[in-house]
């Protein structure tokens, strides 16, 4: 099916996509999330839920999205592989929004409790992502 | 040639939703942080209910429009829909004394922005202390 070296070039773009995933899919939002919700000077003594004990180097996440990756690679002239390569971030970007409560975002801070609710802006991210995804299929359709 | 529209249309959608979300917290925070409550309180003539004293005092750019500030304590419940001013607004809340001193008196700002995001802010217990008779 491919040769030794097609097939090593196609694993190592895999593991590089799944490294470059794990950033965009998941440091990047985590980051942008505790910048803009968990300001450590604003003292706030509870976050919400899903975000407790979140860490920044998640090694399941990271070897999940090496795996689809290298499955996308390897797969790549096949509709396996195209479908596998577009659910990846319909997947993470419902993973974050499940972590945010779909939405509604819970603190406490100086005894003040806040709700926040950005149901909308969450699902206006996921549709955009989802049209990405469908424009990859689109792109493999094209192609046959 | 399709997916290509698809493309420009997802990266366009993406980067919209970005801009306007941060656009909208970061109006929210210049709103909110020039917010300012103050609460006071006297027993009526009648003895038999507290009059309560919302004072709210904002310096924002006036555009939180569908504004609203519930008084809750215990059984009773009041709700004040206000577009704010730059300046102090007065609230009047008449608590009937029993609910005053046994429940748990809070306050819930409720602000819905522009439609995108909607936040509730409950306020801590606030006590309502006898002082001499």
């Amino acid at each position: 099916m491919f040769s030794k070296a097609g097939l090593t070039r196609k694993i190592l773009v895999g593991v590089l996509t799944g490294c470059l995933s794990y950033i965009a899919y998941y440091l990047i939002p985590l980051l942008a999330i505790r910048q803009i919700i968990i300001l450590p000077t604003m003292k706030i003594q509870t976050v919400p839920s899903g975000m407790v004990g979140m860490e920044l180097f998640n090694i399941w996440i990271l070897l999940s999205l090496i795996i689809l990756s290298v499955a996308t690679s390897v797969f790549s002239e096949n509709i396996i592989g195209v479908v596998i390569g577009a659910s990846i971030p319909i997947v993470m970007i419902v993973y974050l929004m499940s972590l945010m409560n779909f939405g509604v975002l819970a603190l406490e801070y100086l005894g003040y409790r806040v709700n926040i609710d950005i149901t909308y802006i969450l699902i206006l991210l996921a549709i955009s992502v989802v049209i990405w995804s469908i424009a990859r299929v689109f792109r493999y359709v094209e192609g046959l | 040639m399709i997916s290509t529209t698809l493309k420009i249309c997802s990266i366009l959608l993406f980067t919209t939703t970005i801009i306007v979300g941060g656009y909208v917290f970061y109006s929210l925070y210049l709103d909110l942080s020039s917010l300012s409550f103050s609460v006071s309180s006297k027993l009526n003539m009648d003895a038999a209910s507290i009059n309560l004293i919302l004072n709210v005092t904002y310096t924002g750019r006036e555009t939180l429009r569908d504004f609203t500030i519930t008084l809750t304590a215990g059984n009773y419940s009041e709700t004040h829909s206000l577009n704010l001013k730059v300046g102090s607004t007065i609230l009047s809340y008449t608590i009937p004394i029993e609910e005053a001193f046994s429940s748990s008196v809070y306050v819930r700002l409720s602000v819905n922005y522009m439609s995108i995001v909607k936040i509730n802010i409950v306020s801590p217990k606030i006590n309502i202390t006898r002082v001499g008779y």
